[in-house]
């Protein structure tokens, strides 16, 4: 009887130290996923507004481009008690308000879903809004206002890669042509500053190459009708 | 292969033409295997002479393969012709094909008198190709073997231009071509003297980057053979563009570009001397050109009287970056600039007057420029450049006089230079630029005397801003477009010390240009600095600071700053009712409402003050503001303190809008600071 409730002991105190490894565990362990449908988001509005821009063939530096936010105008937290405190709509990070109760349950919920789930997405949105990547942006639209002729008469097009390229020098006229070269090259640059710049943004310069992943797709499918752009596989379709 | 020796088929050819003439038609055949003599050299050759009369018959000659000269490629050449042998030989209605790899099957038509043998000949000939057009010409042969010819005749220009040409390049146009030449013996060629003119000529590469089209242009080339060929040539560039990617030019409307030069060709080895080129509304230029053998070719040209506008628009910002500040330059001025090449640029040699350097959109610009100097890829060189005037984000500067020593890569400044600026100087020592890979990369030693802060915030449409700015900063760089300091600027504003740390511009003279810096405040008095501003009236002085201040283009983004006041031993800390009220906006509050708190202020003109204190914390458009604790202090967290009276009457103002938009918060000041009434902001 004895040996069998040492037996039992034992047994309680082995799977308690199971437990308490695994609990271990899951709490260091953090797996950190792309956030695919925040870069998708991010993505889109980047590429319309760089299309709008090659449209309008203007650069806004200040104009904000970044994948939208948990705040509203109407939270109360950004909206303040006289009319000089306006709410700062979409550029606001309300602070946490809830009782420290509310916020600790919230951070043991957490840490259960970590511990059952094993995996959490970094962040629900990506921010786009440091120097870096306005700065980015800027060049970028400034470029496309002058990319736009080549795009829309079909000399260039974005590739499956996220960069652009000759697709038919004949498009243009000879004195167009001259500047081509160095242009796609510019822009090519560019781009890859944007991509770098969003993946440094959000602390993650690794995912560099999934957002351009991402910005690829979004240039083809946000692409204005006539625009050629080229297939994985390498030949040229025109939207 | 038999070969006859060159006498036997003179002999043989003369003792046929001597001998009897029979009365009844007869045939002669003569075939032999190979055929060679000085220049030629034929295979399979064949002469079939039918005699129908004695003074008539018809010739014919065929050989399955020519060799003229070094020039292979001529196949299955066949001519026949009605020989007459009384009087005069002469050979009528004749006729002939024969196959030519370049020129594809051509068809002959030619007549031809001979005189007597080993006298005069004359022909006249016409002759036509698919790819080789439609030529006429006469040959003329005197006794003494000397010879002249003239031709004339319209070509498909591809005909001439695919030997020059690389392979799988298109080409087209028209070549329209006249010409004379003469020779001592029937296989010599003495003297050639070409007029052509190409008509809607055009290439292209493959990827189309090289190109031209619509060219017109008329050559006359003059060729002496003695030794070695040698002559003129000068072609008029009448209308077209040319595409040589980056570079593109067009014929210009002011007239024909001429370009003239005399040749040498030998057997290994090409020279072009005295070379002329005048480029109307460009300049004129010098030139000659040598290649020996495989060497690369060494060219030099000596430019006269170079307008800079069009020749920095048309030949120097195509090889900048696309979107870089030279790359949109507009240049002025005449220029002398002489060049040698082999391979690459080896040595260039310039002087620039009356030049200007102007960028569109309005960010730099230089007047009144004279520079000079040689640069050399293998030796030292040196140059001078000054300037008159000129301006930077509307801040204008002045002369400018500098002495540089070059090197294959690097430029290195002599002496100091000073450039007046704002009212005070800016001095540059040590200044070493490299553009070694392409990249540009410029340090200096800079010293900023005495510069007015009063100009500077006017040009810059900032608050009104006095004091000077100093500094001296060790280390001035710029490199891949970003502009950083090492060192320290101190601006004495206001009675007291800022000073900015760390101060770096990244895409300088670029479409958004980042600013980061640093900046520290020391004992701003508070009254001069209300005085400007129309801010009400505040005594006292402030300490802050604004720490990782970021810029993008001139406007900021984020930073973390705080002005907080700092008690100061016989300095009366006070505020008038204006700048309380003014400060209670900038706070985020409505202004002074109540009907006792108005009636409070007004009778009492001034309040002291323990403390006053704001700190603006900005990122993603947002200030988060907080009072004399500072953000991080023992605060209510929903409300702050700006102002904390003292004594009485007191008065205290307190923020109860933490968070507020940054254009929102920079409308509030500058409306206080021009003493206007606050803009309303809503939700």
């Amino acid at each position: 009887m004895e040996t069998r409730l040492e037996t039992m002991r034992r047994l309680v105190r082995s799977m308690l130290g199971l437990a308490m490894v695994a609990l271990l565990s899951a709490c260091v362990t953090v797996n950190i996923y792309f956030p695919a449908a925040a870069a998708q988001k991010l993505a889109d509005q980047v590429v319309e507004q760089v299309y709008r821009a090659a449209e309008k063939g203007k650069v806004d530096v200040h104009e904000k481009g970044t994948a939208p936010t948990d705040a509203s105008p109407s939270s109360p937290s950004a909206r303040g008690q006289s009319s000089a405190a306006l709410a700062p709509s979409a550029w606001v990070r309300p602070r946490a308000t809830s009782p420290w109760w509310e916020r600790s349950a919230g951070a043991v919920a957490n840490t259960v879903f970590t511990t059952v789930s094993g995996t959490a997405e970094a962040a629900a949105d990506l921010n786009a809004s440091s120097p870096g990547v306005v700065a980015a942006r800027a060049e970028l639209e400034s470029l496309a206002a002058q990319m736009q002729p080549y795009f829309v008469s079909g000399a260039v097009g974005y590739t499956s890669a996220g960069l652009v390229a000759v697709h038919d020098a004949d498009a243009v006229s000879l004195a167009q042509r001259a500047a081509l070269p160095s242009l796609v090259s510019s822009y090519n640059r560019a781009l890859d500053n944007l991509y770098q710049q969003i993946a440094d943004a959000n602390g993650h310069p690794e995912w560099k190459a999934q957002i351009q992943e991402t910005f690829a797709q979004a240039w083809i499918r946000k692409a204005p009708p006539g625009y050629w752009y080229q297939t994985a596989g390498g030949s040229w379709q025109r939207k | 292969m038999h070969r006859l020796p060159q006498e036997a088929v003179v002999v043989l050819g003369f003792g046929l033409l001597v001998g009897p003439i029979p009365t009844t038609a007869t045939t002669l055949d003569i075939h032999a295997q190979s055929l060679s003599g000085p220049g030629f050299s034929l295979q399979q050759p064949s002469l079939r002479w039918h005699m129908q009369s004695a003074d008539s018959g018809h010739i014919e000659l065929s050989s399955a393969a020519l060799q003229l000269r070094q020039r292979r490629g001529w196949q299955r050449a066949r001519f026949s012709c009605s020989l007459h042998t009384a009087g005069p030989w002469r050979c009528e209605a004749g006729s002939g094909q024969i196959l030519s790899q370049a020129f594809g099957p051509l068809s002959l038509h030619f007549s031809a008198d001979i005189a007597a043998l080993g006298g005069q000949a004359k022909t006249e000939l016409r002759l036509r190709g698919n790819g080789l057009g439609n030529w006429q010409g006469s040959w003329q042969s005197r006794a003494d073997g000397v010879w002249h010819g003239r031709w004339r005749g319209q070509t498909p220009a591809r005909i001439w231009l695919a030997p020059w040409l690389p392979a799988h390049w298109r080409s087209s146009g028209t070549l329209v071509l006249a010409g004379q030449a003469q020779g001592s013996s029937w296989h010599d060629l003495g003297v050639v003297a070409v007029e052509g003119e190409a008509q809607d000529l055009g290439w292209q590469s493959p990827d189309g980057l090289k190109a031209a089209e619509h060219g017109k242009a008329r050559l006359r080339l003059v060729a002496v053979h003695d030794k070695e060929w040698q002559g003129s040539a000068v072609l008029h560039w009448q209308q077209g563009a040319i595409l040589w990617t980056p570079w593109f030019a067009q014929a210009p409307k002011e007239g024909a570009v001429r370009l003239s030069s005399n040749w040498v060709l030998g057997s290994r080895s090409w020279q072009l001397r005295g070379g002329e080129l005048t480029w109307p509304g460009l300049g004129q230029a010098s030139f000659q050109a040598e290649r020996v053998g495989k060497q690369p070719v060494h060219w030099s040209l000596d430019a006269r009287d170079v307008q800079m506008q069009p020749f920095y628009a048309h030949w120097i910002r195509p090889v900048m970056t696309a979107g870089s500040v030279p790359a949109r330059l507009d240049a002025a001025g005449v220029a002398q600039i002489a060049l040698s090449f082999g391979p690459g640029l080896r040595s260039a040699r310039w002087r620039w007057r009356d030049g200007a350097l102007t960028d569109p959109q309005g960010h730099l610009r230089i007047d009144g420029i004279t520079s000079s100097g040689h640069w050399s890829a293998t030796a030292a060189g040196q140059a001078r450049l000054d300037w008159r005037a000129g301006s930077v984000y509307a801040l204008p500067f002045g002369a400018l006089d500098g002495d540089f020593s070059l090197g294959p890569e690097s430029l290195v400044s002599r002496s100091p230079m000073q450039v007046t600026m704002l009212g005070g100087s800016v001095g540059v020592r040590d200044l070493r630029a490299n553009w070694h890979g392409g990249g540009l990369s410029l340090r200096m030693n800079g010293i900023l005397r005495d510069l007015q802060l009063a100009p500077l915030t006017r040009d810059l449409g900032w608050p009104p801003f006095t004091g000077t700015l100093s500094a001296n900063l060790p280390q001035l760089e710029y490199a891949g477009g970003r502009l950083s300091t090492d060192g320290t600027l101190s601006a004495q504003v206001f009675g007291g010390q800022v000073d900015v740390q760390d101060l770096a511009i990244s895409h300088f003279l670029g479409t958004a240009p980042v600013l980061t810096a640093d900046i520290r405040f020391q004992n701003l008095q508070l009254r001069p600095m209300t005085d400007v501003f129309h801010f009400g009236y505040i005594n006292g002085a402030l300490d802050g600071y604004i720490h990782h201040l970021v810029l993008l283009d001139w406007r900021p983004v984020s930073f973390d700053a705080r002005l907080y006041s700092r008690r100061q031993p016989g300095l009366e800390q006070e505020i008038s009712a204006t700048a309380i009220e003014n400060l209670s906006r900038l706070g985020g509050g409505g202004g002074i409402g109540g009907m006792f708190q108005s009636l409070y202020l007004r009778l009492f003109k001034t309040f002291h003050y323990e403390k006053l204190g704001l700190g603006v914390r900005l990122r993603d458009g947002v200030a988060e503001l907080s009072g004399v604790g500072g953000s991080d202090a023992s605060e209510p967290s929903d409300h702050f303190i700006l102002l904390q009276g003292a004594g009485l009457p007191r008065v205290n103002i307190v923020g109860y809008n933490r968070r507020t938009q940054w254009s929102e918060l920079v409308s509030r000041l500058m409306a206080a600071i021009r003493g206007e009434t606050p803009i309303q902001g809503g939700p």
